[in-house]
């Protein structure tokens, strides 16, 4: 160790000789957790390596695979009233509804699981 | 590549997610989202006609005309008959000519139209808008009692318009001017309308004008007593009219139609001077909104049977507050209908039977008659297409404030349409079960069709009705007040999504179908009548295919159309069959559909044991509260079995409970038997009109009178008479049919009488 080294070695032990850790058993507890909490905390911060090219390309399927499914089987929206001029009405079970309402309300009572 | 993440931020982005999608999903229940598109729809509708209102006072004058034209006149017709979406009435409800295809394009009432309106017909260019237009504004101002103004605008109109080019639109201006003039009794401004009506149309050839004038007249000269004049003036125009026309057919025409208006003018005025009807009323809705613009139209009876047209006399339009008025209405029955939008009647009920709702004009100065719609009823279970496979079905809805009772009515898709009946009346709780058995044993009327030139078949599935658990099944409920009135029903327009929450549709899974069945329903109805066969030799209890074996039977006779002696007698041998089927079935199963059916059997065959036997029998077990038909049924029987007086009692209940009084022939015939005089039989008659061949209308009290004329001087005629009602009751209609008096026995009138006996009931 040359002079230059030592005098900064001095110096720093005088800069921290007023620091003292004290955490030793906290530290402890986190390397080595014991209890279940600790156990649980530990796992709650434990870090994953994920690759992301894998990763991304199955969410942006399932996405893909969510919309198309609901796109199949929503029925079509009705046109907006005063887009179309004329809307057909239908009589059926005694009562007159709107064809595309009613045909509607009915494809979603046979299939009540999509919105 | 890879990414370091905690587990926690895992978790934290995988919980923001579930609470994205939750929220998205759920947060709103769909009814509740389709709700509030509905109101947006609306507030849409109405900010769509402020822009466009806008539009137009902003435009130029030459644009304001073009969009006015656009958003007010265009493809709307000023002619009440074709003006609304729906026409409804007593007797059901029709569509206007555009099929079921509705306008949905913002609706401006007539109030928000006037101003518009107004200027147009100031400024309009020669076009037959501006006669919709002042007709439009006619009929705004003579609902609000501004009968000058409403004259001005049709003036104002008639001014613009190009006196060849626009003979129709004119012809129009000038009639609406007549129906003013008439309503006003300012009869000496009708005779020059009318004069200048036929000077327009001298060249054109148009013979309903004559005939929708001619009722105008009508009105004139009843009241004026100067009916000879008026029939006089109206041949000589329709004569001159004739000469000028070349076309055979349109001169034919013309000779049909002169003969028609000098019928129902001499008709009318046979009596003298009669005094005319003013008829008013009000179209409210039970929250006692107004409803406003309304087409009201008076109908004739003979007019009952087709749909409303511009001949008919008696059209006019509410005011802004729901108000009508027809004055000067000839005498005669009469029945009203509305033309309404879609969004009048939508959710509502306008709770009249097609029986009822006639309006008897006999002079009297002025008749009211309201009419008030109510909330459609709200039915509770089953609904939305839920599947019953229980011994027993459950029909659930709200109750109505006021009902005493409640009709159930069950209805089946068919191949064309569908069909309905009542299965249970006078239920009096909201709620009622019923054995599915019961629904099975209903026969929902056989049914036929025919593809194109295809021979005809029988519809399977209205022969397979309630047992088929493939066809979707729908219910209705009507509520009735203590005294019978309808009060509201479940049945009607329901176009917005609060009333499309629970559509009455459900299946009938509770039985099993069987091979026969399946092959009934691929159409093989020979097939299927054998497998039913051998089911029932297998099983004799199997109470299905015993009753599947009566209903192809009762299909098979349906099929026959032919009335020959090899018709009649296969008809006869199927109707053995079925009686022999029938009273298996009632030993396994007694309904009183089933009984029905052989008292109906035993009435036709005139053996009064066995009827007497059955009808005791559907008393005992039958559902049905209105009971007006087997009573006059009843009251046949008794009198055919010589027990006048009790069939008296039973007629009396039938023409009492029945607005169509379709047994007032049998118990006026009873009246003549046992002594009345042909003047109490005219009084009776007069009280209980028939109602129920109009088609062909039948008034007995004016084939009594005809009676009454003819028996002047003759003191036989009554015993003759009582010998002809004789023949009836001991049922030697052969007799009755070989007895011809000619046309100068002075017993004409006597012989339509016993015919149009012969062919009630």
């Amino acid at each position: 160790m040359d002079q230059g080294e030592s005098n900064v070695k001095q110096e720093l032990d005088w800069e921290l000789s007023g620091l003292q850790f004290g955490k030793q058993a906290e530290v402890i507890r986190r390397t080595h957790p014991s209890t279940l909490k600790d156990r649980l905390r530990s796992f709650w911060n434990k870090e994953l390596e994920l690759p992301v090219i894998p990763l991304g390309t199955a969410i942006a399927l399932l996405l893909t695979a969510v919309y198309l499914y609901h796109a199949v089987r929503e029925p079509k929206q009705a046109p907006v009233s005063g887009e179309a001029k004329q809307r057909e009405l239908i009589e059926t079970g005694g009562s007159f509804y709107w064809k595309d309402e009613f045909e509607r309300r009915l494809a979603r009572i046979e299939n009540p699981d999509q919105s | 590549m890879k990414i370091r993440i905690k587990v926690k931020h895992v978790v934290y982005i995988l919980g923001l997610f579930l609470v994205l999608i939750v929220g998205l999903n759920y947060g709103t229940s769909p009814a509740q989202r389709m709700a509030e598109a509905d109101r947006g729809s609306r507030q849409a509708d109405a900010e769509k006609k402020e822009e466009i209102l806008r539009s137009i006072d902003a435009a130029k004058p030459d644009e304001k005309l073009k969009l006015i034209e656009e958003h007010m006149l265009n493809d709307r017709s000023s002619n009440l008959p074709r003006m609304y979406d729906v026409y409804i009435g007593p007797g059901g409800t029709m569509f206007s000519g555009r099929s079921m295809e509705v306008d949905t394009r913002p609706e401006f009432n007539l109030k928000e139209m006037v101003p518009y309106l107004e200027f147009y017909v100031q400024s309009g260019s020669s076009d037959p808008d501006v006669s919709t237009a002042a007709k439009l504004l006619a009929y705004y101002y003579e609902g609000s009692g501004q009968w000058d103004k409403a004259s001005q605008m049709l003036e104002n109109a008639l001014e613009r318009l190009h006196i060849t080019q626009y003979t129709y639109a004119r012809n129009e201006l000038i009639f609406m001017q007549v129906k003013l003039a008439a309503e006003q009794g300012q009869y000496d401004e009708l005779l020059q309308l009318s004069e200048k009506l036929i000077q327009e149309n001298k060249n054109q050839v148009n013979p309903d004008t004559m005939a929708q004038l001619s009722e105008y007249l009508a009105q004139y000269a009843l009241v004026k007593g100067k009916a000879p004049e008026v029939l006089k003036w109206i041949q000589t125009k329709m004569e001159q009219q004739q000469k000028q026309t070349t076309d055979e057919r349109v001169h034919n025409l013309y000779t049909d139609q002169l003969m028609e208006i000098q019928n129902r003018l001499s008709k009318l005025t046979s009596g003298g001077k009669k005094a005319l009807t003013e008829v008013t009323g009000t179209i409210t809705k039970s929250n006692g909104e107004p409803v406003a613009y309304a087409g009201v139209f008076l109908r004739r009876q003979e007019d009952d049977n087709h749909s409303i047209n511009e001949s008919e006399p008696y059209q006019t339009m509410t005011n802004e507050h729901g108000e009508y008025s027809f004055e000067g209405v000839l005498p005669g029955s009469y029945k009203l209908y509305l033309g309404l939008n879609i969004s009048q009647i939508n959710g509502w009920t306008w709770p009249v039977l097609a029986d009822d709702g006639w309006i008897d004009l006999k002079g009297q100065a002025k008749v009211q008659e309201n009419v008030v719609f109510q909330p459609l009823m709200k039915l509770k279970f089953p609904v939305n297409e839920e599947v019953i496979r229980d011994k027993a079905l459950t029909f659930e809805w709200e109750p109505v404030a006021g009902a005493a009772y409640y009709n159930l009515n069950v209805g089946m898709k068919l191949k064309s349409g569908s069909s309905s009946r009542t299965v249970k009346q006078g239920i009096v709780t909201s709620r009622v079960q019923i054995p599915v058995q019961d629904l099975y044993d209903q026969i929902s009327g056989v049914s036929s069709y025919s593809n194109g030139n295809e021979k005809v078949q029988l519809d399977p599935l209205s022969l397979l009705g309630y047992a088929n658990t493939k066809n979707q099944f729908s219910w209705g409920v009507e509520a009735y007040s203590a005294d019978g009135k309808l009060l509201t029903r479940s049945d009607g327009y329901r176009l917005s999504n609060d009333l499309t929450g629970n559509l009455p549709f459900f299946y009938l899974k509770e039985r099993k179908m069987t091979d026969a069945d399946k092959t009934l329903l691929s159409g093989k109805l020979d097939k299927a009548e054998a497998m039913y066969k051998a089911d029932a030799d297998r099983d004799p209890t199997d109470m299905h295919a015993l009753h599947m074996m009566l209903t192809v039977l009762e299909g098979k006779m349906m099929l026959i159309r032919g009335d020959g002696k090899a018709d009649t007698d296969t008809k006869k041998a199927l109707e053995a069959q079925q009686v022999e089927i029938l009273e298996r079935l009632v030993e396994l199963y007694p309904t009183d559909v089933y009984y029905n059916w052989l008292s109906d059997y035993y009435f036709k065959q005139a053996d009064w044991n066995n009827y007497n036997r059955y009808y005791t029998l559907v008393k005992s077990v039958s559902r049905m509260k209105d009971n007006s038909y087997s009573d006059g049924k009843h009251g046949i029987a008794l009198m055919k079995q010589e027990k006048p007086d009790e069939a008296a009692v039973y007629f009396k209940e039938s023409v009492e409970n029945d607005s169509s009084h379709r047994f007032i022939g049998t118990y006026l015939a009873l009246h003549l038997f046992m002594g009345d005089s042909l003047d109490e039989g005219i009084q009776l008659a007069a009280k209980y009109p028939d109602r129920m061949m109009y088609n062909n209308p039948l008034n007995w009290e004016e084939l009594l009178l005809a009676m009454k004329r003819e028996s002047t001087g003759k003191r036989d005629y009554s015993a003759v008479l009582k010998d002809k009602i004789r023949l009836y009751i001991q049922g030697k209609d052969e007799e009755l049919k070989l007895w011809q008096p000619s046309a100068d026995s002075g017993l004409t009138a006597m012989k339509k009488f016993m015919d149009a006996l012969q062919q009630v009931g």
